[in-house]
């Protein structure tokens, strides 16, 4: 199971260039596909979703090219989307049952399954109920449930984590993870949290262009021992903000407790702290990033 | 000064977004072409049948083109206006105007006056075209007064009135769809077409007070004439021949047309400001009044929003409230043993019970009452004209309510988004079939099963391209109406009016076209 993607780009009629050269392959495992908004993530799912076609490049799965042959792609592709939609009148159930029929799953498989899924989503108390009184966590977790229908073997999850609450978050992580033991997870997110404890690789993207790629453990190992906690006076810390990538700024008797990334000792009073991936991150998408090697 | 400055930027906001829709500049291309069909004569209003006509004046083509641009805007200017509620909802701007201070008159009061002025641009697109061609190929610079007092007269109120109108049905319960649609047409054709029999309570074109001007100065040169109870006015594609012709300078303003003219603008605004009351500001637990026209869903509405208009049983309730938390850890997802592959029936079953579960009890009581009166009494043509409005919310809801619901992305990554299209066409070439079963096989009207497969096609097609019921309504209403409803046996689809061969041709092989372009043609690019 392999997606390759290469020098891929994407500009719509408007002019606005979406996605920029991107090149990637993906294997099994979960990988998080990280940046900010407008960094290009949705349109980059849409375009392995075969939703949209690139204006340049190519995109395979298994060596076959998923624009020419989308039924190769579509045949193996779990997709939620960032803003999943359903049909309000029908139940669970039926909404379920309505896109298996689409993706061809006989009946009595499809039964079986969306039976297998609302327990997995744990939405089986509320299965015969109309979609239109569901709340935004509970609509997620029917996509979640369509998205794994037809068994896929590339699940493409754009931010699945929007809507749902803390208790919901972590169980998605733990599903999705699971999954990834024999599937190719590809997750975006622009919510370092969501991959940090779970990506067995992470695709940093920023203005249309791949910033980098490499595991999470490999991108803390670039901001190692350039982490820094120091207390600022309440009033400096917009001028600290501006000079260092700040991650964390807690309130402390004495100002602002602050946690940043700097290649040198930022301040007399600063001493090393514990590396995240949210450092590494922010450190990458800075406009004046520490020397990363 | 508040209140005015929000009802301003609602208005402007409202008119910026129809402005920056590229359909404008279609509707804009559209109108230019009237314009110019005004000055060639190919629109043209004519007494005694088509045997007089006035000198082609500025003062009688202003007339000519404000006439047309209000007949238009009456019958079609309401599709174009619109769902401008449900735009909002799913812009999701609803939930930020329903929060913030602005009085419900003042939005709808905005929304008004935008959609008001949106009709006036492009009945002012065509007035400006009529001058211009006017300036340059008829006998010169017209006098910016003989244009612009009928314009004003008449085009004007009807422009407020039909917005006005469009906000209203938006506003109640049950007439923001379809169902509104179609009332709407029938009541604005029999608006339209009474003054024709005699003074009428809502004259809106004022018909009456331009046919009394223009005979008046008719029969100061012509005594003799022989005139009808009204002029007629439309497209013509050939020429009248030669016509006699008469001075005419234009109506005569008095004080009592001039009142009565901004009564209606007066009125319309009164009709919005009451609109108000049932409009219920985004409440997605509406009022019980407003929960009766659940099950007669827009499909411009995003179901999102007002989750009760669809289901409201559902929305009553906690969206929660008796749902276990899930465990902390999912239940083992095992693989998938089935085969995929494509079962057309599985695929018609699964997309005829999404159509029909949405439809309200009263439209599956109705429908059976149809299609039982059907085999009933197969030869009455009353009954198969009724037949062909029933399923309407059905096939207006073809390949748009993927759009409208966001489900778009999930149908078109499904292993088999064109049998989709295929499926959903063939539930409403199925529920067709079903309405005119009885007149089909039990009467003989065989000419009906080319309506079974052209209306679907028709309304899959217009709502893949437009994203929106409405332009499929329209263009379904005007030629049911004409060709099924008035029995024209050159646009009869319906089998009503013993179309000929070449009708039944053209409508077959539109409908094979219509459906291989909503089938084949795709979102992505």
């Amino acid at each position: 199971m392999e997606l390759h993607i290469d020098n891929v780009s994407k500009t719509y009629a408007d002019g606005t260039r979406a996605v920029r050269d991107v090149s990637l392959t993906v294997s099994e495992g979960l990988v998080g596909l990280l940046g900010p908004n407008g960094a290009g993530k949705s349109t980059l799912m849409q375009l392995i979703a075969t939703i949209t076609k690139p204006t340049a490049g190519t995109l395979r799965w298994n060596g076959t090219d998923i624009v020419d042959h989308p039924a190769t792609m579509r045949r193996v592709l779990g997709y939620l989307p960032q803003d999943v939609g359903m049909y309000p009148e029908l139940t669970a159930t039926e909404f379920l049952d309505y896109m298996a029929a689409l993706k061809g799953l006989p009946g009595d498989a499809a039964r079986t399954r969306i039976d297998t899924l609302l327990d997995v989503v744990g939405l089986q108390d509320a299965r015969d109920r109309s979609l239109g009184g569901f709340s935004g966590g509970m609509r997620q977790r029917v996509g979640i449930a369509c998205a794994l229908l037809n068994d896929p073997d590339l699940l493409v999850a754009d931010e699945p984590t929007v809507g749902l609450d803390p208790a919901e978050r972590v169980r998605f992580r733990t599903l999705l993870t699971d999954l990834a033991e024999d599937r190719v997870v590809l997750l975006s997110t622009h919510i370092v949290s969501d991959v940090e404890a779970t990506a067995t690789r992470l695709a940093i993207m920023d203005d249309g262009r791949l910033a980098t790629t490499s595991s999470p453990e490999a991108l803390i190992d670039r901001v190692r021992d350039r982490v820094w906690e120091w207390v600022v006076p309440r009033g400096e810390l917009s001028p600290v903000r501006d000079r260092y990538p700040v991650t964390k700024a807690t309130r402390d008797p004495n100002g602002v407790r602050v946690h940043a990334v700097a290649a040198q000792q930022p301040d007399a009073d600063a001493s090393p702290a514990e590396a995240t991936l949210e450092d590494a991150y922010l450190a990458l998408l800075s406009d004046s990033p520490p020397s990363l090697s | 000064m508040t209140a005015v400055r929000a009802w301003l930027h609602t208005a402007l906001s409202d008119l910026r977004a129809r402005l920056r829709d590229r359909r404008f500049l279609l509707m804009m291309a559209a109108c230019i072409y009237l314009g110019h069909s005004v000055l060639t004569g190919r629109i043209e209003l004519t007494l005694g049948g088509r045997t007089y006509r006035g000198v082609e004046n500025a003062a009688w083509m202003g007339t000519v083109l404000s006439l047309s641009a209000a007949f238009l805007l009456t019958v079609f200017g309401f599709y174009l206006v619109r769902g401008v509620l449900a735009r909002d909802r799913q812009a999701r701007t609803a939930p930020l105007v329903a929060s913030s201070p602005v009085r419900s008159v003042t939005y709808l009061l905005g929304k008004w006056a935008g959609g008001t002025v949106f009709l006036l641009l492009l009945a002012g697109s065509m007035a400006l075209s009529l001058a211009v061609l006017f300036a340059l190929d008829g006998p010169g610079l017209p006098a910016p007064g003989a244009i612009l007092t009928p314009f004003l007269l008449v085009v004007v109120p009807v422009a407020a009135a039909v917005t006005a109108v469009a906000l209203a049905f938006e506003c109640l319960p049950g007439l923001g769809g379809t169902v509104g649609g179609v009332l709407y047409f029938m009541g604005a054709v029999a608006v339209v077409t009474a003054p024709a029999f005699g003074p009428v309570p809502l004259d809106l074109l004022s018909m009456r007070a331009f046919h009394d001007s223009m005979t008046e100065a008719l029969l100061q040169q012509y005594p003799e004439a022989d005139l009808g109870p009204m002029f007629t006015f439309g497209y013509f594609r050939d020429a009248a021949g030669e016509l006699k012709v008469f001075p005419w300078d234009g109506i005569a303003l008095t004080a009592d047309l001039v009142a009565r003219r901004a009564g209606l603008v007066l009125g319309s605004a009164v009709l919005v400001a009451g609109a108000a009351l049932p409009f219920g500001r985004f409440d997605p637990s509406p009022a019980w009044w407003a929960q009766m026209g659940a099950g007669l869903p827009s499909s411009d509405e995003d179901p999102s929003g007002p989750a009760a208009r669809d289901t409201p049983s559902a929305s009553a309730a906690s969206p929660d409230s008796s749902v276990a938390e899930p465990p902390s850890r999912p239940a083992s997802l095992g693989r998938l043993s089935a085969s995929l592959s494509l079962r057309p029936l599985r695929l018609f079953l699964a997309e005829g019970r999404r159509a029909l579960w949405q439809r309200s009890w009263t439209w599956h009581l109705g429908a059976l009452a149809l299609i039982g009166a059907g085999w009933g009494w197969p030869t009455h043509t009353g009954l198969l004209v009724v037949a062909w409005l029933w399923p309407m919310p059905l096939w207006s809801d073809l390949g748009v309510r993927e759009t409208v619901c966001r489900v778009a992305p999930l149908v078109d990554t499904a292993l088999y988004p064109r049998a989709q299209r295929v499926a959903a066409w063939a539930v409403g070439s199925t529920v067709a079939f079903a309405l005119v079963a009885g007149p089909v096989l039990w009467g003989g009207q065989w000419a009906a099963l080319v309506g079974v497969f052209f209306v679907p096609a028709l309304a899959l097609a217009a709502g893949r391209l437009s994203h929106s019921p409405r332009l499929f309504e329209i263009v379904y209403l005007v030629l049911w109406y004409i060709g099924v409803a008035n029995q024209t046996a050159a646009l009869d689809f319906g089998g009503v009016a013993q179309a000929p061969t070449a009708t039944l041709l053209g409508y077959s092989v539109a409908a094979a076209g219509l459906l291989a372009a909503a089938v084949l043609w795709s979102r992505s690019s």
